[in-house]
């Protein structure tokens, strides 16, 4: 911004000055002269910014203001609200421990939803703008149209028109893509997945990766489960889940389990992953069901 | 999906990054030009609060090439609103005159009554004319700069320095 500017110093000389034609006079002032700031740059930008904030804050009082007048018919503000409110009441979709459940979307999507999961959605909203919560774990075959999100307590995925799982339960998000491209949002961080990648949430960064059973990942629908070096006590919490059992572990920290199971037989399923982590199981009262490593 | 925001040239609306950079770019020169109108440094510089706070609001419809030229509209607009027939009294900062020990006392004088002068006879120009003539001779715009950012034909940036030149001259020349 500032550029120099040549001020000889003979100029003011009074030889030098008496010499100067009423031009030079003028010019040699003139482009002397430097105009007074009262605050600099940088408090000057400081001072807008918090103009801004305030405006933020004001905006809304104005805003009441020109709604004043609408008030005026307040029959028919009563009635449009009681119909918003009708129209606006979320839809919880559950599935239950024990069971799955398939729920077609009003846009024509497809939402598998696995046990002791949720989606919560606005009809009359999600028409508009294809938004829906996610709680516990769902499997999703998007229709081709506009962005379709899905919130859940860890982050956002969004998508476009593609098949993809959502795994989300305690502090764990898993999202698998099965075909298309999904975007997921979380704990500030971005990430891309196309199909045959997977993105997951590790003790708070956002993480992608190939995922190597790509064709396993949603077989949860057809009750066949499968897990790639998953904490132990998670995968008996997914039998507590598809069978609707009370399971209590003793000791199995820091252990992990890669295999599947299926949804079908209980003592099968117990079997199956006991057997190859060497623990002991107990079935009392038909649901209770205690787990502990063997003896030695 | 979008992510992020590539810059597009011919794209929309200002995020708070561009808002900021605009700010960086052209606060001073702003500053300057409401200063040039009004000889008050309070003015100036709450009238570009204001015209900077308008573009805020305004912001999504915003394109970053014409940001400038809009900035001084606006400002132009909210001053000759504001302060239609004001006092005019310049106070511009005489770098010749820092700093500097001179031979005489009566030569010093003499010095100081011209710039006096000087501010004077530039105070009671024409608005319009001033404003250019400074522009040009104090931030050093280009007679092409200051047509585009005025919304201004060149021709017009001429003459109007052609009258502020004549002006200080016959001025000067008369009283001194």
């Amino acid at each position: 911004m500032e550029k120099n500017r040549h001020t000889n110093s003979q100029i003011l000389s009074k030889t030098h000055f008496d010499h100067l034609s009423t031009d030079e006079k003028i010019e040699t002032f003139v482009q002397a002269y430097r105009v007074p700031q009262n605050r600099s740059k940088a408090e000057a930008f400081q001072v807008l910014q918090s103009k801004i904030e305030h405006q933020h804050v004001e905006k809304p009082v104005r805003n009441l203001r020109v709604y004043w007048s609408a008030a005026a018919s307040i029959a028919l503000v009563a009635f449009l609200t009681t119909l918003y409110f009708y129209q606006s009441k979320p839809s919880q979709i559950v599935a239950d421990k024990g069971s799955h459940l398939d729920y077609t979307l009003p846009d024509g999507s497809i939402v598998n939803i696995n046990a002791d999961s949720k989606i919560i959605f606005t009809e009359s909203d999600f028409t508009k703008k294809r938004i829906l919560k996610l709680e516990g774990e769902a499997f999703f075959s998007v229709q081709k149209g506009k962005p379709f999100e899905v919130e859940t307590k860890q982050g956002k995925i969004g998508v476009l028109g593609t098949t993809f799982n959502v795994y989300s339960r305690n502090q764990e998000l898993i999202v698998t893509c099965l075909t298309g491209k999904v975007q997921v949002s979380a704990k500030q961080q971005n990430v891309i997945i196309v199909a045959g990648e997977k993105a997951e949430l590790i003790s708070g960064s956002l993480q992608k990766s190939p995922n190597t059973a790509n064709e396993k990942v949603a077989g949860w629908r057809s009750g066949e489960f499968h897990f790639e070096s998953a904490p132990l006590i998670s995968i008996f919490e997914e039998i507590e889940r598809q069978f609707n059992v009370t399971i209590t572990t003793t000791g199995l920290e820091n252990r992990f389990f890669t295999g599947d199971f299926t949804n079908k037989n209980l003592a099968e399923t117990l079997e199956t992953v006991c057997l190859p982590m060497e623990l002991d199981y107990e079935i009392t009262n038909g649901n209770q069901i205690g787990i502990k490593p063997k003896k030695e | 999906m979008k992510i992020g925001s590539d810059k597009n040239q011919a794209e929309t609306g200002l995020d708070q990054v561009g808002f900021a950079q605009l700010f960086d770019a052209y606060y001073d020169e702003l500053q300057h030009f409401i200063f040039f109108k009004s000889g008050d440094t309070e003015v100036a510089e709450d009238i570009i609060q204001d015209a900077f706070l308008k573009l805020w609001e305004i912001r999504s419809t915003v394109r970053i090439e014409t940001a400038r030229a809009l900035l001084y509209t606006i400002a132009t607009n909210l001053f000759s609103n504001r302060y239609k027939r004001m006092k005019l009294k310049f106070k511009l900062q005489s770098t010749i005159l820092e700093d500097r020990t001179f031979e005489t006392p009566e030569f010093e004088m003499e010095i100081k009554e011209f710039d006096q002068k000087l501010q004077r006879v530039l105070s009671g120009l024409n608005e319009n004319n001033r404003t250019v003539f400074l522009m040009n001779r104090i931030d050093q715009m280009t007679y092409n700069e200051i047509a585009a950012n005025l919304n201004l034909s060149v021709k017009a940036v001429e003459k109007r320095m052609k009258k502020a030149l004549e002006h200080i001259r016959k001025e000067i020349d008369q009283k001194f």
